[in-house]
């Protein structure tokens, strides 16, 4: 048997010791089990992010490009987004932590880099969603824990809640609130549009996935 | 053993609750639950019911002198499979007997012959310990229906051990005594023969987490109990309490035959999917789409190719948009219309991941008129495929709805073919050089003295790649602290001790150079690959070894043919061959077929470690995100009495992708093999970047299993 004093040094050398090399394939996995073990602690001492307005006006008055703050509420995560490619009438937009969001004309179509991504989507225009007025199809496409691709299909409906004035980063914002009622088999969720000047998405909630819920978007920089 | 009338009544009234009520029955919300052999069941007896398809167990299950782990898997919908290790304490304390405690391995095998319908319940036919020396072996029938959301009850009749107490008579005659032989045989004899008794359980799903569970048990536990005394089996029925605290994890706390409290907890897996749901890992860059041709005719000018050196600073360039990814190119060849690259993946499990990141960087990197992407993956330096895109439906796919499928229509995978005229590569990489050190642990099973032993240490390994394919690698270790030193009993080997010394190997060969060899890896043309490797190829066997293998690419067939030449290396890790003298030469041609619902075949029939003749078939399920799951036995002319314990060589092997239990992308993957008994007959020889495993992944199966993640 083991004696039991060097078990504390046996679990000391397999936790403690995460490889090291240049042969990346080879550390690989002592390097995966290094940082879940620190994940798994620094998780504990971690306290939820704290809702509310994470900048000031002072602190983007140094940025002179259009920017976005992308907040996961039920994550308790938030990054800041910047325009990064173009296809078509798709923007991408990208965070200095390397996660994008897609948008078509301000509705999010696709995520990438954060774990259940919302691969491709299909639903309304922004002229369609700016009326406030309709019924229509959205899917959803995702992948699953084997990779293979899940289509979920919501009948959504939208609903005009009227003029509603909104603070964005310390800036007072009149707009007009819109509602996306959506349900499927999969479940139900809501998206909320803010819009200024016609169909200027000034803020939105939208949703990434049924299981993580929805974006917070704020456009806190216009044109930079 | 007869029954008491309490016991009759109590039986009659569990037999009558199911019947009576299964009227009532209304769907299979009460998920099934596993009992202490580690199978689905109530406390000590088994369940009508199955496991959801691909669901891995482990189990552990304790009282009083019994302990129980077991290995389960869900193989099909309807069969699943067991693996147990059986301890029994206190073996010897009244009878003497040579163990202390009295260890043993056991297989089970169920089939589920109906599923749970409104009124028809989940009937399954059970073999408990079919294998071997049968100290558990028990067949039978159990019936479970869902009386209501929270309520089932299960009844059934064992044979066997399981039809050891409250016999209701035998009704296909006498059971004959099993021989054991040299174990490892199928018991076919004794199955459904000699007495047969019923057995009833009821489980109660107080809510999602609690659930409460009595049983009455057909088990007399006669070895136990009657002949060693190891404890009282004062009562038929038993009781327990479970606890869910995770999807993953379940334990109980049971009050056992009247005299004996049990613990046990259940570990579940499920192959099928990840629990984390989508892999991490950062985001890809954009498709970057071209400019229009008429607005901008001369971004389209295929000129650029007449430019001297414009190889490396493309390939440079795309290697800049792949540096997050752990995926790089090491070949460029061009024309004005095509690029070929050729790269090297070293982070995504899904290897389709790797290749759509490759495409959506040399979207952003390579002039306008290029519209033909073709992007061969390497493995070991060596071509593995070639996959043909076209750019234009790269740029128009990248959102459309259902991109992979779309895609994937779109893609063409076929064989490397030949190289693209002035294919050039990356001066910088070669020679290269890489090193690692890491901790290993190395463990030994069921050595007759301890269920479990583990050495842990650390391992240098070093790869110095000369050139494109050619490869020098070694790798030494350094045990830190362990217990492999102490040997297990010594048998009484009938064969040159190829793999049985291993605990020699073990405890001396430290320090020890596990392995220092030279490969040659290459694609020989059309759908045939090579492989030579020189050296101490692994830690019992030096010399060469070489391979071909015909794998067309979108087959889901290929034949290999090995031949090795080896000498049996000294038991002190040195590079020494002198202590055995022992030399052979082995080889075998291999079959492999990957079925449609993800089964997959393999037959190996030729010559082995220890000079014996025979064959291998091996047998895995296989799931998309990387799990295999499966069985091989090999069969030489080595005759039962000289393989030893186990008559034969067999075991079950088990692969689960790291990438499965982190959520994030990595090829490295947890490989066990457990062998209940490790012999010398039929093993062979272990060498490194055996074709068919390492090349499969980057052809058309392996690409599809993952394409989802092509756009990932």
């Amino acid at each position: 048997m083991i004696p039991q004093k060097t078990v504390a040094v046996l679990i000391a050398l397999m936790l403690g010791l995460s490889g090291c090399g240049t042969d990346t394939d080879a550390t690989a996995g002592a390097r995966l089990t290094g940082s879940i073990l620190k994940g798994v602690v620094g998780q504990r001492a971690q306290k939820p992010v704290v809702a509310g307005p994470p900048t000031t006006q002072a602190r983007l008055a140094q940025f002179k490009t259009p920017m976005i703050m992308a907040e996961l509420p039920t994550q308790g995560t938030f990054t800041f987004v910047v325009p990064n490619g173009v296809n078509g009438d798709v923007e991408t937009w990208a965070s200095a932590d390397d996660k994008t969001i897609s948008f078509r004309q301000g509705i999010v179509v696709a995520t990438r880099g954060y774990g259940p991504d919302l691969m491709q989507s299909t639903g309304p225009t922004i002229a369609q969603v700016s009326s406030g007025v309709g019924r229509f199809e959205r899917v959803y496409y995702y992948l699953d824990g084997a990779d293979q691709t899940q289509r979920r299909v919501f009948d959504c409906m939208l609903s005009n809640l009227g003029p509603d004035t909104i603070t964005v980063v310390e800036r007072q914002h009149t707009t007009r609130h819109i509602a996306e009622t959506c349900t499927g088999d999969s479940g139900r969720f809501t998206n909320e549009y803010w819009f200024q000047n016609g169909t200027f998405l000034r803020k939105s909630n939208q949703l990434l996935n049924i299981e993580w819920g929805h974006f917070v978007l704020s456009r806190v920089i216009d044109n930079g | 053993m007869t029954l008491t009338a309490l016991h009759r009544r109590a039986l009659f009234a569990l037999t009558t609750a199911l019947v009576g009520f299964s009227a009532h029955g209304a769907g299979a919300e009460n998920r099934a639950t596993l009992n202490f052999y580690g199978v689905s069941g109530g406390i000590d007896m088994p369940s009508g019911e199955s496991q959801p398809d691909g669901m891995l167990n482990i189990s552990t299950g304790h009282f009083g002198p019994i302990s129980r782990t077991t290995l389960s898997f869900q193989v099909s919908p309807r069969i699943s499979a067991s693996f147990r290790f059986l301890g029994i304490r206190k073996f010897g304390d009244v009878v003497p007997s040579i163990f202390d405690v009295y260890y043993d391995r056991s297989f089970d095998l169920r089939y589920q012959v109906l599923t749970e319908g409104k009124y028809v319940p989940a009937v399954t036919i059970g073999f408990q310990d079919f294998v071997g020396t049968g100290i558990l072996s028990g067949e039978y029938i159990a019936a479970t229906k869902n009386l209501t959301p929270q309520l089932k009850v299960t009844a059934g009749l064992g044979w066997g051990r399981l039809g050891s107490y409250g016999s209701i008579g035998s009704p296909f005659g006498d059971r004959p005594r099993i021989d054991i032989g040299k174990g490892g045989n199928f018991n076919f004899g004794v199955w459904f023969k000699g007495e047969a008794a019923p057995f009833a359980g009821i489980e109660y799903k107080i809510d999602d987490r609690w659930t409460v569970k009595a049983e009455y048990s057909s088990d007399n536990y006669e070895i136990e109990t009657v002949k060693r005394s190891t404890f009282d089996r004062k009562s038929p029925f038993n009781f327990g309490v479970e606890y869910q605290p995770y999807d993953t994890l379940r334990v109980g706390a049971y009050y056992m035959y009247g005299d004996q409290f049990g613990v046990a907890a259940h570990l579940y897996m499920n192959a099928k999917q990840r629990p984390m749901g989508g892999v991490g890992g950062p985001a890809p860059n954009a498709v970057e789409p071209r400019p229009n041709r008429a607005a901008d005719p001369d971004a389209w000018s295929p000129e650029w190719v007449t430019q001297d050196g414009v190889g490396p600073v493309l390939m440079t360039s795309i290697n800049k948009f792949l540096a997050k990814d752990g995926v790089f190119v090491e070949a460029i060849g061009y024309t004005g219309s095509t690029v070929q690259v050729r790269i090297r993946n070293t982070r995504y499990d899904a290897e389709a991941q790797a290749i759509g990141r490759v495409a959506r960087a040399m979207s952003q990197v390579l002039p306008a008129s290029v519209e033909v992407f073709e992007i061969i993956p390497l493995v070991n330096g060596a071509a593995a495929s070639k996959v043909t895109i076209r750019r234009t439906d790269l740029e128009w796919l990248e959102f459309a709805p259902d991109a992979a499928a779309q895609m994937r229509d779109r893609v063409l995978i076929t064989n490397p073919g030949r190289r693209i005229d002035g294919l050039t590569y990356d001066p910088e990489l070669y020679p290269r050089f890489t090193w690692a050190l890491t901790p290993y642990n190395r463990v030994r099973l069921f050595d007759q003295r301890a269920p479990f032993k583990i050495d842990v240490g650390l391992r240098l390994a070093g790869r110095y790649e000369i050139r494109p394919g050619m490869v020098l690698q070694g790798a030494v270790t350094k045990k830190v602290i362990g217990n492999l030193d102490d040997p297990p009993p010594p048998i009484d080997a009938k064969l040159q001790p190829v793999r049985s010394d291993g605990d020699l190997y073990d405890a001396r060969a430290d320090p020890a150079l596990e392995s220092l060899s030279f490969a040659q890896f290459g694609h020989l043309g059309g759908d045939l690959y090579g492989r030579v490797s020189i050296g101490y190829l692994e830690r019992m066997f030096g010399g060469i070894s070489a391979e071909v293998l015909w794998k067309p690419v979108d087959r889901r067939w290929a034949l290999g043919a090995e031949v090795n030449y080896v000498a049996q290396r000294d038991t002190n890790g040195g590079l020494g061959f002198s202590e055995y003298d022992y030399r052979v030469a082995t080889g075998h041609l291999s079959a492999y077929y990957a079925f449609a619902n993800g089964i997959h075949a393999q037959v190996d029939v030729g010559r082995y470690l220890a000079g014996d003749v025979g064959a291998t078939l091996s047998l895995q399920r296989e799931f998309s995100n990387g799990w295999r799951v499966g069985a091989f036995a090999s069969k030489t002319n080595v005759s039962a009495e000289d393989f030893g314990s186990g008559s034969f060589d067999k075991g079950i092997k088990l692969e689960i992708p790291f990438a499965w239990g982190t959520g994030q992308p990595t090829r490295k993957k947890a490989i066990t093999i457990i062998r209940p008994f490790g012999r010398d007959g039929g093993q062979r020889l272990e060498v490194d970047g055996r074709l068919y495993d390492s090349l499969r992944d980057y052809q058309a199966s392996g690409l599809d299993e993952q394409w989802g993640r092509f756009w990932k």
